[in-house]
């Protein structure tokens, strides 16, 4: 039977309200800037904050290898940003907090990576999962399917709290302090729309590691990086708390994160967060975003005055029960074994299975249970390797699943006698690759791909490394085995080059009139002890010759260290300048006419150019929120409209008073940012900083229009005719233009 | 939106003789970068995606607007796959006609450009997958697409006269892609049916 029902209807029950009305708003939202009725830049930020991301070749132009293609798109006047089709395939990013995932948003990932995209799930280096190819029409029925299981996109992009990671162990590793994960999940959606994270000049990331030790956190890099600790108090008891770190960052300069507390007890890790970013908001760079993270902004204050400035902050805050109000149920997180654990039987396990165990598989502190890490080359799935996923996890660990900032799945609770089993169902999936956490487990961005800021091809070259290290894997030195590789597409570092023990980066080379594709080549990193060390660059090498620079490196490093020496310990030993040298040969470029092979990216045949870069998302749009408050008060005449649209008269003139109070509050924020959203609180503050000051006055019409809003907050009665409901949507239209008239006399600086 | 409007399907045409190899599949990468090059299809042609790591994926996909294409290995089946987007013409028979067509002369011209390889690079005359990848309007229930696969039929007789067609589910996963298993009667002349394959001539669809 054919259904007609649209997403919409058939979700409604099942998505949560205010969500539901989030996805409600961006779909207005679209049909606005579809109307014209918002700018592309407001918009750009708004479908960014719900994780609708551009893609190479959205502003049309695309190069195919001899010429710029103009691309005949059929919207060709509607754009989604600055410079961005409509049209064009973009990529949407979900919200995966610590990577957590069930089963059942397992299948749906499924489902929508068909339906929407190109058939493939992709794990990100955040445990984030992104679609690619996508139509903007399709995001708010895919966010709607998404937010049925539990999925939001809120924020996933543009100038926010992004993601929140955490050890993907945690709960279950032996080295832990305590498990971290509903202190993540606390702190993730606590500031999830928070007015204090809605002012940022550019995003901020946080991580938790249950350990110092290991790299699974990777919290030095982080804008606000959390460490599991423990104290024994006077009194005997044992306090939680966190070793807190505060304006961490890769880029295209890596910056350690500073020690904000050595131990930040767990009832302040909300109410310090919430200051951190009150502080970021109000001091933080706006306009050049290229020093925007916070890291520019701790390192230009110094930890200390960064640490004073927030302690004031987190003083004037007003108490909030949601500080603390998940510390009554820390277990809420916790997903128990579905399965009772047996001892592994090793009698009879053959090689291969055992050689998994022996790679992928590690034991909980949990007696009889292990954790599975199956390895996902380039972080890929199709459709029914993700639903076969989710038949294994139903049938052995339930909703167990996370994902790892190494772009691989982790099974969490495995009984160790079901191992063989799993192996068995992993091979028939083609996803039993012994690699997991090799050198043959190679990380990369997305790079040239889709994404507009790549300059090459960081998964074709990522690719061709793993192919070609996992026909060698089984004879390597123990200790190469144990190396990193990570890929970025450019200097921005969304592969994690920095902290790789090899990393590379993207670059563009002129070679004799032709552009040749490079990586610049990172050593010195260390991706263990939270990533406890940044690489540096010795020297760009044509991309055709990374696979042999890997095999020179790996070389070295077998025949040169000295007994439980690392990789990081042996550059530092030997000198970059020594290590330099090895690379010295294969930097050169043979001539286009000797080998044309060096002048195209691995898996792109067409002749190299970084013509087809663009302006970069990551950055986001800065949008003051004042604009954004104006942007909604339009949204919400918008709907007036609507509302008297359908006859609901009464309900459109109570909007239309709504859409001018929500004008009034985005202006008073600019002065008063505390404001809060009490109709009554917003119209005191307004009369005596906008009214009372001229300030709103417009230079001809003078107190005209603020006149509309005093007259309708004291008309109350809103049980009138058609007419009268129309009058105030007018009304409110020409007041919402004259807080937009205001604002501009206001001055950019006016913030 | 009922089964008859509905633009998300796409034919597979299956590879004959079993399976390609990833050096065999990234051959495909220059010519679907030749496509988009010339653009000399109905469809506006984007960009290329390599999956060729990825086992039982999607391939490698030429990205389109209104449809994508592929040399595609879901569910362990090799073949090229036209798979409908959007924006695709309103009437149901030129929308067939243009997926349909989409397939034929990429199986015609993927054989043609990589004819080198001859033997790992031919695709059935005989056996075609219909597919639907809609969940709002099928949710789940085969019966959903039977006026659409009673559509197809009619027209596949339309282009092909005298040929009769086999259309039968396939089944298996109930989560997956509905598919119609379409078998001809004998060997289909995809020349016959999309005559510019040899020129550059592009359909405009709006």
């Amino acid at each position: 039977m054919t259904s007609k029902k649209s997403w919409k209807m058939r979700l409604n029950e099942k998505i949560p309200e205010d969500w539901g009305e989030d996805i409600d708003v961006f779909e207005r939202q679209m049909v606005l800037r579809k109307e014209g009725k918002l700018s592309e830049k407001v918009f750009a930020e708004t479908r960014l904050r719900k994780g609708v991301y551009g893609q190479r070749f959205d502003n049309g132009k695309r190069h195919d290898g001899i010429r710029t293609q103009n691309f005949n798109f059929p919207n060709q006047d509607l754009m989604k940003g600055p410079n961005t089709y409509w049209d064009a395939p973009g990529m949407i990013r979900l919200k995966i907090p610590y990577g957590a995932m069930t089963v059942e948003q397992l299948e749906v990932l499924a489902d929508l990576s068909e339906e929407y995209s190109d058939g493939i799930t992709h794990i990100t280096t955040r445990q984030d999962i992104q679609f690619h190819f996508l139509h903007i029409d399709d995001a708010p029925d895919l966010m709607r399917r998404l937010a049925a299981v539990g999925i939001t996109t809120k924020e996933a992009c543009g100038n926010v709290v992004r993601n929140t990671t955490a050890c993907p162990f945690a709960g279950v590793c032996r080295g832990e302090a305590f498990d971290v994960t509903p202190y993540a999940h606390g702190l993730s959606f606590f500031l999830m729309g928070h007015p204090d994270t809605q002012d940022f000049g550019r995003k901020v990331k946080i991580a938790f590691s249950g350990c110092t030790t290991n790299p699974c956190g990777l919290t030095s890099f982080h804008d606000i990086g959390a460490i599991a600790k423990t104290r024994r108090n006077d009194d005997g008891t044992m306090e939680r708390g966190f070793e807190l770190y505060v304006g961490g960052g890769l880029g295209s300069v890596p910056s350690k994160a500073k020690l904000f507390d050595e131990f930040l007890p767990e009832g302040e890790l909300l109410p310090i967060s919430q200051a951190i970013c009150r502080v970021f908001g109000q001091l933080g760079e706006k306009n050049n975003r290229t020093r925007a993270r916070m890291k520019f902004l701790v390192n230009s204050l110094g930890i200390e005055e960064f640490k004073r400035l927030v302690l004031v902050e987190r003083e004037k805050l007003k108490e909030d029960k949601e500080w603390t109000s998940f510390l009554g149920h820390l277990d809420s997180t916790q997903i128990g074994a579905t399965r009772e654990g047996t001892e592994l039987d090793r009698r009879f396990l053959n090689p291969v299975v055992q050689e998994w165990i022996d790679t992928n598989v590690r034991a909980q502190r949990q007696a009889n249970y292990s954790t599975v890490n199956i390895a996902c080359p380039l972080g890929d799935l199709s459709a029914s390797q993700m639903r076969g996923l989710a038949d294994l996890a139903r049938d052995y660990v339930g909703d167990n699943i996370r994902a790892s900032v190494e772009q691989n799945l982790i099974l969490r609770w495995v009984s160790d006698g079901d191992l063989p089993d799993i192996h068995a169902r992993l091979v028939a999936l083609k996803l039993a690759d012994a690699v997991a956490g090799t050198i043959v487990d190679i990380t990369s961005c997305p790079g040239t791909d889709t994404c507009k800021l790549g300059h090459s091809a960081s998964r074709g070259l990522a690719s061709v490394l793993r192919e070609q290290l996992a026909v060698v894997n089984t004879q390597l030195d123990e200790a190469v085995k144990e190396l990193r590789i990570k890929v970025s597409g450019c200097f921005n570092s969304c592969g994690q080059h920095h902290v790789a023990d090899i990393g590379f980066y993207g670059v563009g080379r002129k070679v004799k009139g032709y552009m040749v594709p490079h990586f610049q080549v990172v050593v010195g990193g260390e991706w263990k002890n939270n990533a406890g060390s940044f690489g540096l660059a010795i020297g760009a090498v044509p991309s055709k010759n990374i696979p042999k620079t890997v095999e020179v490196m790996t070389s070295h490093f077998v025949e040169d260290r000295k007994p439980g020496e690392s990789f990081k310990a042996l550059i530092g030993r030997l000198g970059k300048s020594e290590v330099k040298q090895w690379l010295k040969e294969l930097q050169k470029v043979p001539a286009h006419a000797e080998d044309p092979s060096f002048y195209s990216d691995w898996g792109d045949p067409r002749e190299y150019t970084t013509g087809d870069l663009g302006v970069g998302e990551c950055a986001g749009e800065v949008v003051s929120f004042t604009e954004f408050g104006l942007s909604d008060s339009e949204r919400e005449v918008f709907d007036a409209q609507l509302l008297l649209e359908s006859g609901e008269i009464s309900k459109a003139s109570s909007a239309a008073l709504e859409a001018m109070l929500t004008a009034a509050r985005a202006l008073v924020r600019i002065e008063y940012p505390d404001v809060g959203d009490a109709p009554v609180e917003v119209m005191g503050e307004f009369r005596s900083r906008y009214h009372e000051t001229r300030k709103f006055h417009d230079p001809y019409a003078g107190a005209k229009f603020v006149n509309f809003l005093f007259r309708q907050f004291e008309d109350e009665d809103f049980s009138e005719d058609f007419e009268t409901a129309q009058h105030r949507i007018e009304e409110a239209q020409l007041f919402i233009e004259a807080a937009y008239s205001c604002y501009a006399r206001l001055g950019a600086g006016a913030q | 939106m009922g089964i008859l409007d509905i633009q998300q399907f796409g034919v597979k045409l299956p590879l004959v003789g079993g399976s390609l190899t990833k050096e065999k599949l990234r051959e495909v990468i220059p010519v679907f970068h030749q496509w988009i090059r010339e653009q000399g299809r109905d469809v506006e042609l984007l960009d290329v995606a390599d999956y060729s790591h990825v086992q039982d994926g999607p391939g490698v996909l030429l990205v389109g607007h209104e449809a994508n294409f592929s040399v595609d290995g879901t569910e362990g089946e090799w073949g090229v796959l036209v798979q409908g987007k959007r924006d695709l013409p309103s009437d149901l028979d030129r929308r067939l006609h243009s997926i349909l067509m989409n397939g034929f002369r990429a199986v015609e011209d993927l054989e043609q450009a990589l004819g080198e390889v001859e033997g790992d690079f031919r695709f059935s005359r005989k056996q075609l997958s219909f597919r639907v990848v809609n969940r709002l309007v099928t949710n789940g229930a085969p019966s959903a697409l039977a006026p659409l696969v009673d559509y197809l039929n009619r027209v596949l007789k339309g282009i092909f006269p005298g040929i009769t067609f086999q259309m039968t589910q396939k089944l298996g996963d109930p989560r997956s892609v509905l598919t119609w298993v379409v078998v001809a009667s004998s060997e289909l002349d995809f020349r016959a049916f999309c005559p510019e394959v040899e020129g550059d001539k592009r359909v405009p669809l709006h």
